[in-house]
């Protein structure tokens, strides 16, 4: 047997169409950070002004989880479905907004930022990215070969076993 | 290309050991990114989640994996839910005692019905079992726990996580076993 690993990839228009919504929001709400991922925390886009992509990665998971954890918190008090979750800190406020049909979006602010207004750009934003995502496209960008015998061998070498 | 790897088992199975040793060798081989991120209750278990991120090349093409733990205390079910989701492949941590056979193979009924939630068969999802706690003198025989953990006749591997046996082949085996059920090409020889 052999694999085909194929990479795939959002095309190009629609990246830089969900990029643009992302700094369009980045830049009207002062954020601090924007980050675009899917519910199981796989980052998608970011904006951010003092953040590594290792530290984001981490950052989408933390809000997936977040807002996972709320859901299932709606769910057993049977209270409507979750769409929104917001908290406050001492210096920041962080809000995380579900996107049709299986994304998130999380937004951190300073305080001085009102959050009845991030919450309007946000509303804005995610409509817009619903559109984006409903006429998503992936394409494959790489594909490679590889014989499942070899597969195990190939790994083992790379990690050093 | 992203994946997400979880770990799961019975409390105390060895999970977050797993998870901690891996990140130690794969750190230290330059194959894992950033830091490792733990969230404990004050008596060091799991509460919500460990991760970091391990990046492969296989031909070219690049890998980010992320790998997590799920809480194994039975009252942080709803916590294990949301770990779960999106989650490309498994490894089930079997502790070995025999007083731990029941405690497995609950977890093992209560992770099937989560992914079922999720529309998933647990039983036709990429999976690794790992007997830990072999060093320990009432460790079951792997036979007994290959008929009793293992119904997907899938790889297996035994391990000291503790000591970092194990540890390595582990993980080796659900990148492999993902790969092959998400690109696996029956046709072609």
């Amino acid at each position: 047997m052999e694999l085909d690993l194929v990479e795939y990839e959002l095309d190009q228009d629609t990246k830089a169409k969900l990029d643009e919504v992302l700094k369009n929001l980045f830049s009207k709400t002062s954020a601090e950070l924007v980050i675009l991922a899917d519910d199981a925390g796989r980052i998608i886009s970011l904006k951010g002004k003092r953040i590594d992509e290792d530290r984001a990665e981490f950052i989408a998971s933390l809000i997936s989880g977040m807002f996972g954890a709320a859901a299932e918190m709606s769910k057993m008090l049977s209270v409507e479905e979750l769409d929104i979750l917001q908290f406050e800190g001492k210096k920041v406020d962080v809000v995380i907004k579900a996107i049709k049909p299986r994304f998130l979006i999380g937004i951190m602010v300073d305080k001085g930022v009102a959050l009845g207004s991030v919450r309007l750009f946000l509303r804005d934003a995610s409509q817009e990215l619903e559109e984006i995502f409903s006429s998503v496209k992936l394409v494959p960008v790489k594909t490679v070969k590889v014989d499942v015998k070899s597969l195990e061998e190939k790994l083992s070498k790379l990690v050093g076993l | 290309m992203k994946l997400k790897v979880v770990y799961f088992g019975s409390s105390l199975a060895g999970k977050s050991t797993n998870v901690k040793k891996l990140y130690e060798i794969l750190k230290e081989r330059g194959l894992a990114k950033g830091e490792f991120v733990s969230m404990e209750t004050d008596e060091q278990r799991t509460l919500f989640v460990e991760m970091f991120v391990s990046s492969l090349n296989i031909e070219g093409v690049e890998m980010d994996v992320k790998i997590m733990t799920t809480p194994g205390q039975f009252r942080l079910h709803p916590l294990r839910k949301v770990i779960v989701k999106g989650v490309d492949g498994l490894v089930f941590v079997v502790d070995s005692s025999v007083e731990r056979k029941e405690v497995n193979f609950l977890v093992m009924r209560e992770t099937a019905a989560v992914l079922k939630e999720q529309g998933h068969d647990l039983l036709h999802f990429p999976v690794v079992v790992q007997y830990n706690k072999r060093d320990l003198p009432s460790a079951m025989p792997i036979d007994d726990m290959q008929m009793m953990f293992n119904p997907w006749d899938t790889d297996y591997v035994e391990s000291v996580a503790i000591e970092g046996k194990g540890v390595l082949e582990t993980f080796v085996k659900i990148i492999k076993n993902i790969l092959v059920a998400k690109h696996g090409k029956s046709s072609a020889l």
